[in-house]
């Protein structure tokens, strides 16, 4: 046992070492970065890539890729602003029942059909998700002819904008949504299956375990906490737009990356997740206070990946 | 000895953190001769070959290549200077052709314009594989061969080298006795044309055979180096063991009860197995013996659900049957070892005891939450009731070595409870000792009231554990024997011997 939680520690600590090192430098040279105003406001800004990065890290686990929960979360968006407009008057708890079941209905859906296309119709999950982030953005347009959703009742920002005492909504959302996926991953039969289907496809499948279901239930989650991560960002924007999300997967696949969880399946989890999911958020946040151009924070964001990782390799083996 | 020898071997150690492989090992290896390397499983047969091929550096010591002292860095190396070796795991690329993964690396080339001459390569790979007394065609894309095709392949290439030193770690592990014949014609072909083989093997019937010399290897130090028709086989494994073995094979003394507990009937799938009949009594060791293809595998995952079946019954303990996938037949107590340990049987990168309780987990959980104290209590159960050595049950299984990693996955059907085992090839790559040790655990199992039905390619080891013994040729079931007075030759006669 002692041996094992030092090996999985050095192996964490190296991406802690990193997000230390990356958080001194921003309180050094970064003006106002320690603020808690923007420390409270870093955590805003990843908590919806920290949604869709969860969903992502069950899917990775598995071996697979989900490229499709940009497309679901802008088609979850609409979705969520056309309902809600059919309730001008909304309490806050309309708002938050119609952005849950738009969550559960347009990731159950997608999700399904990705499932579907991926343990029954034997489609690699590459192209199986690339099929649907197509269609789900291209519904999206479709639906609003390309225009944005507006006039949403006040209430339905509650989730996106409000606080509760000196949180925001959205980090508490963050919060459960991470450690519930925590708890299931490391503490349930399903999370154990998850690790084995990922290790080896056959072994899991001679020990009895139902390989097909698991592939379901990972993608079904996924869909399903992009669909979530989604309406929260109409909720933040106070409007759908088709065109939002937009290269959401690649930020919460490199999250999951960053963290350490292995491409090719049966290593990692959600601490981790979470871990790379606050480095990327550190670093955003100090290149903006610094007046660094997006364009040029997506070629450092770029770097700091790739060095990232292989920093943790060298460091595993 | 009247040659010189091509390769000397003086004072070689090497040591990784914490293990001192190898320690001060002289050997000389003579052209024109084969030979072996014998030891038990951590001995340092393989550390020894991987600093002759290049793959490791010696901490210390000396290695002469035709008198002159040699570094190899990389395999490379070791090929250029004209050392070639078949590795035990299998090397070749399955989406490539035969002649393609035989001159890999070294594909004949147009004069004109560099590209690779394709007509040459495919007439001299077909030449190669004539010569050898093997039917494979070189178009042949890998991936649709067996795994004895595979593995000659692989000999092909090697042989193909025009290497002066042929070093074979396990070359018969997966072939059927055929092509076991097919191997040694070449070995004698090799010989004759003055070149040196160093042979890793742990069948001593093999080696008597085949050998020229014997070395045998314990803990990391030479034990003796001696010629093969000076030793017998005891004598070998006495020195491998460093005790003797007086009792190999294990036969459980209580008299099965005849009880059937699981009866196929016609299982059929196209292409696969046909008709395939049998029953399973209570208490006994069911052998099932045939060349490789002979459909041995495919049935049993079938009778398992790992594979579909187009026809055919399933009586378990009285009831019909017809398991659809693993779960099931799981579920009423049949577990099953594959044949291929390290891509079947085990998670490698997950701990011993992950991998004990997989088949478990469920039913031990509480509404499917891990039960992490009943998960660590079973493992250590079994670590110490099957004595696997491991430094505890959070070890990866990874590190463990054959004999302990095949104990986990029979760890993981006891755990589950398991009436029935299936097992493939319970002992393939496995040093003696633990050998005896999985006979014993074997018959300690029967003893209780399971059954076993146990797929090998040994026929010393099908005779030696079982009660009776099926034998399939080609996807049918050619006899069902009593083991009791069962010779080698009855049993090759039915699995060979084509019925048109």
């Amino acid at each position: 046992m002692r041996n094992f939680i030092v090996k999985n520690s050095l192996k964490k600590n190296s991406m802690v070492l990193f997000l230390i090192a990356m958080l001194l430098i921003s309180a050094v040279f970064v003006p106002r970065f320690m603020e808690p105003t923007n420390l409270v406001n870093v955590m805003m800004q990843i908590a919806i890539n920290a949604l869709l990065a969860t969903g992502m890290t069950f899917v990775i686990l598995t071996g697979g890729i989900d490229l499709s929960v940009g497309s679901v979360a802008a088609l979850a968006g609409i979705v969520s602003a056309v309902l809600i407009k059919f309730f001008p008057d909304a309490s806050i708890f309309t708002s938050l029942a119609v952005i849950l079941a738009t969550a559960l209905v347009v990731g159950g859906i997608c999700g399904s059909i990705i499932a579907f296309s991926i343990a029954k119709l034997r489609v690699t999950p590459f192209i199986a998700t690339l099929a649907m982030m197509s269609v789900a953005r291209g519904l999206a347009y479709v639906y609003t002819e390309s225009k944005p959703v507006f006039g949403l009742p006040d209430s339905f920002s509650w989730m996106g904008l409000r606080y509760i005492g000196p949180l925001p909504v959205m980090v508490i959302v963050m919060a459960i949504v991470l450690i519930s996926a925590h708890i299931v991953l490391s503490n349930t039969c399903f999370g154990r299956y998850v690790y084995s289907v990922g290790s080896n496809e056959e072994v899991a499948k001679l020990s009895g375990i139902n390989v097909t279901k698991v592939k379901f239930y990972v993608y079904i989650i996924c869909s399903i906490l992009a669909a979530l991560g989604g309406a929260a960002l109409a909720s933040r924007l106070q409007a759908g737009q088709p065109n939002a999300a937009q290269g959401y997967e690649l930020n919460a696949i490199a999250a999951v990356a960053m963290g350490g969880t292995s491409m090719s399946g049966g290593r990692g989890g959600i601490a981790q997740t979470a871990l790379g999911i606050v480095i990327i958020g550190v670093i955003n946040n100090a290149l903006s206070l610094l007046g660094v151009s997006s364009y040029w924070q997506s070629i450092a964001m770029g770097i700091i990946i790739l060095v990232a990782v292989v920093f943790d390799q060298n460091k595993g083996e | 000895m009247h040659q010189k020898p091509i390769l000397e071997i003086a004072g070689v150690s090497k040591s990784f953190p914490g293990v001192k492989a190898l320690s001060k090992v002289d050997l000389d290896i003579y052209p024109g001769q084969v030979h072996v390397l014998l030891g038990e499983n951590g001995a340092g047969k393989s550390t020894l070959i991987k600093i002759i091929s290049g793959v490791y550096t010696r901490d210390e010591g000396i290695i002469k290549l035709n008198g002159r002292e040699v570094f190899f860095n990389n395999p490379r190396q070791a090929l250029n200077a004209g050392i070639s070796v078949i590795h035990q795991e299998l090397s070749v690329i399955p989406d490539l052709t035969v002649a393609e993964n035989i001159f890999l690396g070294r594909e004949p080339r147009l004069q004109r314009t560099g590209f690779i001459d394709k007509k040459r390569m495919y007439s001299e790979a077909g030449r190669l594989l004539e010569s050898m007394g093997v039917k494979i065609n070189p178009r042949a894309v890998i991936r649709d061969l067996n795994t004895a095709d595979r593995q000659m392949v692989e000999i092909a290439r090697a042989v193909s080298q025009n290497s002066s030193i042929v070093i074979m770690d396990e070359p018969t592990s997966s072939l059927s006795e055929n092509e076991v014949e097919a191997l040694f014609g070449v070995i004698e072909r090799l010989k004759s044309e003055n070149v040196a083989i160093i042979y890793i093997s742990h069948r001593l019937k093999e080696i008597t055979s085949i050998g020229d010399v014997v070395t045998i290897l314990r803990d990391g130090c030479v034990v003796k180096t001696v010629k093969i028709k000076d030793i017998d086989e005891n004598q070998m494994i006495a020195l491998m063991v460093g005790r003797e073995i007086t009792k190999f094979y294990y036969k459980s003394e209580v008299p099965s009860t005849g009880e059937i507990v699981l009866e196929v009937k016609n299982y059929t799938r196209r292409g696969a197995f046909e008709d395939v009949s049998f029953a399973l009594k209570k208490g006994e060791i069911l052998g099932v013996a045939g060349l490789i293809g002979a459909g041995r595998t495919e049935v049993m995952r079938a009778v398992f659900g790992a594979d579909k079946v187009d026809r055919g019954e399933c009586i378990y303990n009285g009831k019909p049957v017809r398991f659809a996938t693993p779960q099931q037949a799981i579920n009423a107590g049949i577990g099953f070892i594959p044949e291929d340990r390290r891509n079947q049987g085990l998670l490698l990168s997950k701990s011993v005891r992950e991998n004990i309780s997989l088949a478990s987990l469920f039913p031990n959980s509480s509404k499917g939450f891990v039960d992490f104290k009943w998960e660590k209590n079973v493992a250590k159960e079994y670590i110490a009731m099957l004595r696997i050595k491991t430094p505890d049950e959070n070890a990866v299984t990874k590190n463990l070595s054959g004999g302990n990693q095949q104990k986990v996955v029979i760890a993981k059907w006891l755990a589950a409870r398991s009436k029935i085992l299936i097992m493939d090839e319970p002992t393939r790559g496995i040093d003696v000792n633990a050998k005896a040790e999985i006979y014993a655990i074997m018959k300690n199992f029967v003893e209780n009231g399971g059954s076993i039905i146990m797929v090998s390619s040994e026929l010393p080891e099908i005779l030696g554990v079982s009660d009776r013994i099926m034998v399939m040729r080609e996807g049918r079931v050619a006899g069902i024997i009593d083991a009791q007075g069962a010779t080698e030759k009855d049993i090759m006669h039915l699995a060979s011997i084509s019925s048109n």
